[in-house]
């Protein structure tokens, strides 16, 4: 299962996200959730959550993927459009985490689909999040990371637009 | 008060079970922890965890062969235990008789090789279930429903996948729900997306390394579930940590505690179409993610607890920042809850959603907020404390009704009391040691250790059996998700299919959400499934 | 003849020019959903994210499309491109930089209104091409959602033609020129408009339809390529549509002081105010607003709605009798 077509300029800034927790322990879930909240912010790259995996460019697989969720993990991939990228969140989701070994758990989702994007961590920040998220759309880490809280808990941006 | 070690159980033959449980049950231990299945060579010896609401606990052991593996079901005595005896059918393999649950699946795959004993025998290898299991390619083996997108129903079923969170959190899970027209009938509970084996990994893994296996079995409340796991152990050793090490400890329960009422109170924002709400609470929410972080090292997983006192210390300075930003949290919190809760469609659209009555709470051992919403003072850190708990004093929140708007505000004042707790123990934190010199990595004797804890969706159960080795012998958790799972399907009788997220939602399900609500027509025998699309559009549907 | 017919279409006030504002409107209300909810909203592609709902549209046609299996396939395909015609052709009669188009005629207000609610045949259209049966659902709250909007909508625009007491788009602006901007009489008209606008475009409070505008779901769930970015298209045509309608009629469109002097840069600029105006009190009452259910859906309307359009009424006649 290879993917076809590679990712075009418009994709990189306009990456839809469907995810896909499959047995994950909900840290890596949360802290994608997080990264859509308005500290971090994911939106400032053109990445959406989309609701629905005919809508989605990338596919988020987090937690280490368990024999229930092997099937609806395929099912779901096949329903994404080409072209897609699978981003597998989490140290589980890369390769099985603290679960390896586990007689539930298949060790990793490139055990079952093909990842192009290892985010790991257990579970990686948000600020991980945002980072695989600028290096895809082209945009320097350090712009998008140009971000403070200020101490009203407003935010203010220094780098340049 | 707090962890012990068993010493005593209360031995019954398989005949006399029913009798003894019912004798304790009338004595006033009518809320059932769980059932502990160990796997002791030639039989499988059963544990029942009876609680009275002060905090003691009995209990009641039988054993039967593994070659008969039938025992009485206790479910008519006690409603509410029909889910343990459903989760040791499938890891044990043992009959309970006449349970009609018994003929589904709790955790395991329905694909689970039927010559192959249950996962949970010592006999099993973990390895060789995990290459059967994975190389069976039958995709009807998991889940016998279509997941998405087509039906191929009639017009009256639809199949998609439903999710109760925000598309970032769905958990998968199912629910098998029995309608008659528009009414639910039956709801029975499916949850094993997110079974990994994790009882069965604490076996072969010594007990330092299980704590960081164990805090991974749910990523929002972590650090009660390793703290649990290291009072009985330390019981199990007749260890007792340092003073400051319990204060540090059960700051950061508290704080794991606010953020994770916070999340659920975004969630549910976002459940009423008030995405204002939730990334507003979320954003506020990253100061408590900060703390955590500032005193941890890591947001999520804390792994701060150790069998004898906790990973690192915190400093002087720490501690400021933790006051000074606990102030700031508490001020936007409460500047946006009281702005959310002045709203007069909000109350009107929680109020008397999700509706439950407190007998069928106690009938069905429900556990925290939830139960603390309909007036139960049932709040493990006060009847059985751990930690500081006893030193600080706290008041117990509750409320007075089963519906998801109080048990909003039932959360939202247990945020400000833990609030008010924290302020306390940064203030007043002893001095002294509370890092051990070593870790602890040597051998536990002979014994069994139970331990309860609060975790922010209610009591959480921990039983240690050590046999004088590095590994346990058999660690058993019981999360209280599983035991609220029965108030949702309880809950979700009668109810219309458009309530179905905020009913669930509101007993804050953590690792067990449904990704998959099944409807069976109980008429025409159709089944089919729906997606959170689909109740938000129902709920507007049939809701008055 | 022709050259201008199709620049009329093509570019100005047709596709393009619909399509930019619709790409611009979309940019706007991300832009203040995401700092009322304290975040930054699109910011790298193009200044300050400008660029982002194009470069959504873009990789949408670079998408595969796939065919759910149990689809009509003729009106899975036609439903998309219905829909956007729809709002298009309709633009083509709202008077931007002049006060005619080249489309107008007498009676051009009634076409307009009429497409308005034409466009609704598009979505039930597409929820009719898929099979599943919750996108009957979905479009069954869309049906009954726009039973509810769609009197009062036609009602508050027709009390407004009927002050002017005429039926054509010039006439009303001729109106407006002598009497001034019609929102100054009709008020309460204005505002239900907006209600019911808001409800026409699916927007929070009045989303039922299906979850959240930025999560489409429901009839929308089972597009994707190109059919989704048409259809996608189509809510901000709508949009764009629906705002430029209110603002002719309330607003007298491109009229204002010193119009005449420089009729097509004082009318795009004066069109441009008062369409950025309504659109403003558009998003930020969608932000701040927590959905309703079928209930307050009616409840808003009905109850509410309902008084401020029949009091309208009568100050409609007294003006235009007096």
């Amino acid at each position: 299962m290879r993917r076809t077509g590679k990712i075009n300029r418009f994709m990189k800034r306009s990456l839809w996200l469907f995810h896909f927790n499959a047995s994950g322990c909900n840290g890596c879930d949360i802290e994608l959730a997080a990264a859509i909240t308005s500290r971090y912010d994911t939106e400032r790259f053109g990445a959406l959550l989309v609701p629905s995996p005919r809508h989605a460019d990338a596919l988020v697989v987090t937690g280490a993927v368990n024999r229930l969720t092997r099937d609806a993990l395929k099912f779901i991939y096949d329903q994404i459009p080409e072209p897609k990228v699978v981003i597998a969140l989490g140290t589980c989701a890369c390769k099985g985490g603290v679960f390896a070994g586990c007689y539930n758990v298949a060790e990793g989702v490139d055990k079952v689909i093909p990842v192009d994007i290892y985010i790991p961590g257990c579970p990686p920040k948000p600020d991980a999040i945002i980072e695989a998220l600028a290096k895809i759309a082209g945009v320097k880490s350090k712009k998008a990371r140009k971000m403070e809280v200020k101490e009203s808990g407003s935010k203010e941006d220094r780098g340049d637009d | 008060m707090g962890a012990r070690k068993i010493e005593e159980t209360i031995n019954a033959g398989i005949e006399d079970l029913r009798d003894t449980v019912r004798s304790y049950f009338d004595k006033g231990y009518n809320h059932i922890v769980t059932i502990t299945g160990i796997d002791v060579g030639e039989n499988i010896r059963l544990l029942y965890h009876m609680a009275n609401m002060d905090g003691d606990l009995v209990h009641i052991a039988t054993e039967t062969s593994k070659k008969s593996l039938k025992v009485p079901t206790i479910i008519d005595i006690i409603p509410g235990a029909y889910i343990y005896e459903m989760e040791v059918h499938d890891l044990f393999g043992v009959n309970f008789t006449v349970n009609p649950w018994m003929k589904f699946k709790l955790l395991l795959p329905d694909c689970y090789p039927s010559d192959m004993p249950p996962p949970l025998w010592k006999e099993v290898d973990a390895k060789k279930v995990q290459q059967s299991l994975f190389s069976i390619e039958s995709p009807a083996c998991a889940l016998k429903e279509p997941f998405s997108g087509v039906s191929r129903l009639s017009p009256e079923s639809m199949v998609v996948p439903f999710g109760p969170y925000h598309p970032a959190l769905k958990e998968p899970e199912h629910f098998r729900l029995i309608v008659e027209g528009e009414r639910i009938v039956k709801a029975i509970p499916r949850i094993g997306f997110v079974h990994r084996g994790v009882e069965k990994a604490a076996e072969s893994r010594s007990y330092l390394r299980d704590i960081f296996l164990l805090e991974r079995i749910c990523g929002i409340c972590s650090f009660i579930h390793s703290w649990t796991f290291v009072q009985a152990v330390e019981k199990l050793l007749n260890l007792k940590p340092p003073r400051r090490a319990e204060w540090i400890r059960t700051m950061v329960s508290e704080l794991e505690r606010i953020h994770s009422h916070s999340l659920w109170l975004g969630l549910v924002g976002y459940w009423m179409g008030f995405d204002t709400m939730f990334m507003w609470i979320w954003g506020v929410r990253e100061t408590i993610m900060d703390l955590l972080e500032l005193l941890c090292g890591n947001r999520v997983h804390k792994s701060i607890v150790t069998i004898g006192g906790v990973r690192r210390d915190v400093t002087k300075e720490k501690l400021n920042t933790v006051i000074k930003q606990m102030k700031k949290f508490m001020k936007e919190f409460k500047q946006i809850m009281d702005e959310v809760l002045s709203y007069d469609e909000f109350i009107e659209r929680t109020s008397n959603i999700g509706v439950f009555s407190a007998e069928t709470a106690r009938k069905l051992c429900t556990v925290g907020p939830i139960r603390r919403t309909i007036g139960d003072p049932y709040d493990i850190r006060k009847i059985e404390p751990y930690g500081a708990y006893e030193e600080i004093g706290f008041q117990v929140v509750t409320e007075n009704k089963g519906d998801v708007y109080h048990a909003i505000r039932q959360r939202m004042r247990e945020i400000y009391e833990s609030a008010r707790m924290i302020e306390v123990l940064a203030k007043e934190m002893p001095g002294g040691e509370a890092v051990p010199k070593r870790l602890f990595m040597g051998v536990v004797p002979e014994g069994e250790a139970v331990a309860r804890g609060e975790a922010p969706r209610g009591e959480l159960f921990y039983y240690v059996k050590s046999n004088n080795k590095h590994n346990p012998y058999r660690v058993k958790v019981r999360t209280p998700t599983l035991a609220n799972i029965t108030l949702a399907s309880e809950n979700l009788k009668g109810a219309t299919l458009s309530d179905v997220p905020l009913v669930i939602t509101a007993i804050d399900p953590c690792f067990s959400c449904m990704d998959r609500v099944a409807v069976y027509r109980k008429n025409t025998g159709e089944m089919f499934m729906l997606t959170e699309d689909d109740f938000r559009k129902l709920r507007r549907k049939w809701k008055p | 003849m022709i050259g201008e017919f199709l620049f009329n279409v093509l570019v100005f006030p047709g596709v393009l020019f619909s399509c930019a504002m619709a790409f611009w409107l979309q940019w706007l209300e991300r832009k203040i959903v995401a700092r009322v909810q304290k975040r930054i909203g699109p910011k790298f592609t193009g200044p300050s994210g400008l660029l982002q709902p194009i470069y959504d549209f873009l990789k949408l046609l670079s998408k595969e499309e796939i065919l759910p299996e149990h689809v009509d396939k003729l009106y899975f395909r036609l439903a998309p491109i219905l829909a956007v015609t729809v709002p298009v052709f309709g633009m083509l009669f709202i008077p931007i930089t002049g006060v005619k188009t080249m489309f107008n005629f007498e009676g051009d207000f009634l076409l307009i209104l009429l497409l308005f609610s034409f466009s609704v045949f598009a979505t039930a259209t597409a929820g009719y091409a898929v099979f599943s049966p919750y996108t009957s659902v979905g479009v069954g709250r869309l049906v009954v959602q726009y039973s509810i909007y769609e009197s009062f909508m036609t009602l508050s625009l027709v009390l407004a033609a009927f002050q002017a007491s005429t039926l054509s788009i010039y006439g009303l602006l001729e109106y407006q020129m002598l009497k001034g901007p019609l929102v100054l009489y009709q008020p309460l008209g204005f505002a239900v408009a907006v209600l019911a606008l808001i409800a026409k475009l699916e927007k929070p409070p009045f989303d039922l339809p299906h979850a959240k505008q930025e999560i489409a779901a429901g009839w929308l769930t089972e597009y994707s390529g190109r059919g989704l970015a048409f259809l996608k298209l189509y809510k901000d045509l709508s949009m764009v549509y629906g705002i430029s309608i209110l603002a002719v009629t309330y607003f007298a469109g491109p009229l204002g002081p010193m119009f005449s002097a420089n009729p097509t840069v004082m009318g795009l600029i004066y069109f441009g105010l008062k369409t950025l105006f309504i659109a403003l009190i558009i998003i930020l009452i969608r932000s701040i607003a927590a959905r309703v259910r079928v209930y307050g859906l009616a409840e808003h309307f009905w109850i509410k709605a309902a008084p401020l359009v029949l009091f309208q009424m009568i100050i409609a006649f007294a003006a235009r009798w007096l």
